[in-house]
């Protein structure tokens, strides 16, 4: 590699400015409590978004060893490595995990993370509330994986359809163990996106306006949003659940005039919008990468804002097609068919816009573009297949087989962890003043995509012989052994590839090659300032007047006059960005902690007795009044 | 790169007490996820009553009106405190703000009362059937929402009462009538779906 492709010379390095004393100031105001104490109590965005980054591919390693141990199971017919029960169990939590622990938060995470900096803010609106959202997460995760080494894993599958998990049909505490990390993840999910929706709105540089705020961000935006709107269904669908398990309610007890079906579409309102949630992200990094890559705006910008806009509004319509098994009327089905083959038209159109970006400039091949030709690659097969589910007749011939499960990896893997890994290799400079090894990312790359294609290409095919999802195992006349030999050998070289970028990251963290504030030569805001940043983002907050303010600027026109001494945030107006006013947020502090500590001894112990809500609730009355008795102090 | 100074906030305003404040904007984003939740839940009430022979279920009779009707009447009054302790927040009226929020929290707990008429009034049980299920789960969404805007306004008048309030703690008062606004509005609909249209 040779030393100028990776990083410019000092005189181009980006400057905001600030004297000495500015920054002396800056540091003191903004300082984190240090010491372990410390580190509970921070309330800083970078620090909780990397948490979620750092937990959420703890999780990631989890689902994954799940999914090892279902492949190994499924290697040869009639293998004896899971019994039924394991097995029911271990899919659940792989899908469980992989979704609400791993895919999701990682997303959150990332949005944390780099949102404020894009646009150009000291720290999110409500340090101390997006504090609370992590120590959800976390605890959320360590309840499901206590219960499940307990032998108390749910088991009916990561939507845990009604009658099966109604109480009738799964006694015992497992599902009750899925109901309530529903609410742990989506109370995070909701405070992240209250969080950045209103940073977007209202943190952004001065000069922002609607049509200059990088595409990431706008993909973030989008994506929070559905999560406003598609979260509640589901807390509704597990808090019937859990009161039909608990208190006896009878939302989807047909004898008592419930139903089943309210569970489906209430399930499924919030989980065809989960898939873009965790997509969304992902085209923002995609346009992110393509436009540093080729060094030129990616084409299209209104084209490509107007077709994220449009998927956020048509996830919400498509839940349906989740559904065609279950005799809905012919009208119903032929619409919701024509609305799902809609959705290919703003993909199309983002991937024509990308083809653009690329077409005639010299894009270097560093391994985040690789990612994410990778991810077109996948993603143009993965949207095949959905197409094809979204017909009638051909749904209900595949209908839980593999094909679907296939055809579910295409897309979150192809269509989330290739742009994230890219996302990744791209952004771990800024996040850590280090690049990740770029040989071993290539090998990372490599593995990763023939291993894909070998474990869930042939899932198609084995769901066109007629295997079914969820089954422990087949008969060896079935003739899928081969085929599924093969998906095995897949999954070990993902392992691998998986292994492999931890070594990079772990030893780059160490020894990696030293970065500056801007190695790529990329455009936007985050690009301004340290790698890492100080807890304050920006020695001075940029202004900015154009979509590529560090490509168009000779000289970074800054603000001057905001407090130094004391941790003040610019407020700016929602739709043309200018100046409103000033704003104190609070610091760090342990009592999110606490509160969640409280909230979650409530949550937990309701599975086993309802009386602990109303008493958590309790408990939780003396830490927000600390809360709000201390939210003015220093 | 260097930079050069454009633009000197040191004139802008360190705190404002209206709609352009982060906090005002939490507070509709919070309003959003609460509607969304009810209309879910409404979503799930219009649902099972499309499904079922009789709604209400036989032997049960649509709900009785006194109580529920009596406690709306309540809580659209209870909208002029609201609309005074706001005003008073606005002002950075201390005295203003303080009795209002004690009136505020009276008519609160005074609605919270009659609430339990509200559930008595269902002629149901949670567990009776899915009328009862859902019917309770709209009335319960709500009151846990008007618990929370209790303890609000309890918190803020204990800080008006024994320290001393800075402008922001002005735009909480205000934020508390805000989010009364909301639970009358909320209410409303959510009475007719629950009390009326088992009549129609
Ligand atoms: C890393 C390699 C992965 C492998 C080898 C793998 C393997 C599998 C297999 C074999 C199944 C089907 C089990 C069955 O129906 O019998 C499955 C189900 C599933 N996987 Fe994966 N998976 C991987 C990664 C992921 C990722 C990254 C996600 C999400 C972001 C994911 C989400 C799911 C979901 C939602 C299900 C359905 C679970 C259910 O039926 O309840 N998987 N996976
Ligand atoms: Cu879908």
């Amino acid at each position: 590699m040779s030393s100028t492709a990776r990083s410019l010379p000092v005189e181009q390095e980006p400057d905001l400015g600030g004297t000495e004393k500015e920054r002396s100031e800056l540091d003191r105001a903004w300082r984190e409590r240090s010491g372990f104490l410390g580190l509970l109590a921070s309330a800083d965005h970078k620090t909780i978004g990397k948490r979620y980054i750092v937990t959420a591919f703890g999780f990631f390693v989890l689902g994954g060893l799940e999914a090892l141990a279902m492949r190994l199971q499924l290697a040869r017919p009639e293998n004896r490595f899971l019994n039924p029960d394991l097995y029911d169990q271990i899919f659940t939590m792989h899908g469980t995990t992989m979704m609400f622990f791993f895919a999701v938060p990682v997303m959150l995470g990332i949005g944390l993370y780099f949102v404020p900096l894009m646009v150009g803010t000291r720290n999110v609106p409500f340090p101390r509330l997006n504090a609370v959202g992590y120590w959800f997460y976390l605890i959320g995760g360590v309840y499901l994986y206590s219960s499940f080494f307990a032998n108390g894993g749910p088991d009916a599958g990561w939507f845990d359809y009604v009658p099966l998990a109604g109480s009738e049909f799964s006694s015992g505490h497992r599902v009750d163990a899925w109901v309530q990390i529903i609410n742990f993840t989506e109370v995070s999910a909701l405070i992240v996106a209250s969080s950045l929706i209103v940073t977007v709105f209202k943190q952004r540089a001065p000069g922002m306006s609607l049509n200059r705020i990088p595409l990431f961000v706008w993909s973030i935006l989008v994506t929070m949003i559905m999560v406003i709107f598609a979260m509640p269904a589901v807390i509704f669908a597990a808090g019937s659940l859990n009161s039909d398990r608990t208190i006896g309610t009878h939302f989807f007890n047909a004898a008592e005039g419930g139903d089943a079906l309210l569970w489906q579409h209430s399930f499924w309102f919030f989980g065809h919008p989960e898939v873009y949630i965790i997509f969304l992200p992902a085209l923002g990094m995609v346009a992110t990468i393509l436009s540093a890559s080729c060094r030129r705006e990616v084409f299209g910008y209104t084209a490509i804002v107007l077709s994220l806009v449009s998927t956020g509004f048509l996830g919400f319509g498509l839940w349906v097609h989740h559904m065609f098994a279950t005799g809905l009327p012919q009208m119903g089905q032929s619409f919701f068919t024509a609305a799902s083959l809609m959705i290919a038209i703003p993909t199309g159109v983002q991937l024509f816009c990308w083809i653009a970006t690329i077409w005639g400039s010299r894009p270097r091949l560093e391994p985040h573009l690789l990612f994410v030709l990778g991810f077109f690659f996948i993603f143009v097969i993965g949207g095949l297949t959905g197409l094809m589910l979204a017909s009638v007749p051909l749904d209900l011939q595949v209908h839980d087989t593999f094909f679907v499960v296939g055809h579910l990896h295409y897309v979150l893997i192809g269509g989330a962890v290739f742009p994230l890994l890219g996302a990744l290799y791209y952004w771990f400079p800024k996040m850590t003043g280090r690049f990740l090894g770029r040989r071993l990312a290539f090998f990372t790359f490599g593995f990763l995509f023939l291993g894909f294609n070998l474990t869930f290409f042939p899932m198609h095919e084995l769901g066109f012989m007629g295997m079914p999802r969820r089954v422990y195992t087949y008969l060896p006349e079935k003739g899928w052994g081969p085929l599924n030999l093969l998906s095995t050998i897949g999954a070990g070289l993902i392992a691998v590839a998986i292994l492999l970028f931890f070594v990079n990251v772990v030893r780059s963290l160490r020894r990696g090659a030293r970065a500056g504030m801007n190695p790529w030569g990329a455009e936007t805001l985050e690009w301004a300032t340290e790698s890492p940043p100080p807890v304050y983002n920006f020695g001075r907050l940029p202004v900015v007047s154009s979509r590529s303010p560090l490509w168009e600027e000779k000289e970074l026109p800054v603000v001057t006059g905001l407090r130094t001494d004391r941790r003040e945030l610019l407020v700016t107006h929602a739709l043309d960005g200018t100046p409103s006013h000033r704003e104190e947020v609070p610091g760090p502090s342990a009592l999110p902690l606490i509160i969640s500590i409280t909230m979650s001894i409530g949550l937990i112990g309701s599975v086993f007795a309802v009386l602990w809500l109303p008493a958590g609730a309790l408990a939780s009355i003396p830490p927000a009044l600390a809360w709000y008795w201390t939210e003015d102090e220093p | 790169m260097s930079s050069r100074a454009a633009i000197d906030v040191s004139d802008l305003p360190t705190a404002v007490l209206d709609s352009r404040s982060l906090v005002w904007w939490g507070t509709v984003v919070m309003t959003v996820i609460e509607t969304t939740v009810f209309a879910i839940t409404v979503g799930a009430y219009f649902y099972l009553r499309m499904i079922a022979h009789e709604w209400p279920p036989p032997r049960i009779g649509a709900p009785a009106l006194t109580a529920a009707t009596a406690n709306l009447v309540l809580l659209i009054v209870s909208v002029l405190p609201a609309l005074a302790l706001d005003r008073a927040g606005r002002r950075r009226d201390i005295s203003a703000v303080r009795l209002w929020l004690f009136v505020n929290l009276a008519f609160g707990t005074a609605f919270l009362g009659l609430r339990v008429f509200e559930f008595k009034a269902l002629h149901c049980w949670w567990n009776s059937n899915a009328y009862g299920s859902v019917t309770w789960t709209i009335l319960g969404l709500h009151t846990s929402n008007l618990l929370t805007s209790l303890l609000e306004t309890a918190f803020v008048l204990a800080w008006f009462l024994f320290e001393k309030p800075d402008e922001h703690h002005f735009l909480d008062a205000r934020l508390d009538g805000v989010f009364w606004y909301f639970i009358v509005i909320t209410w409303i609909p959510l009475y007719l779906v629950v009390f009326i249209v088992p009549r129609l």
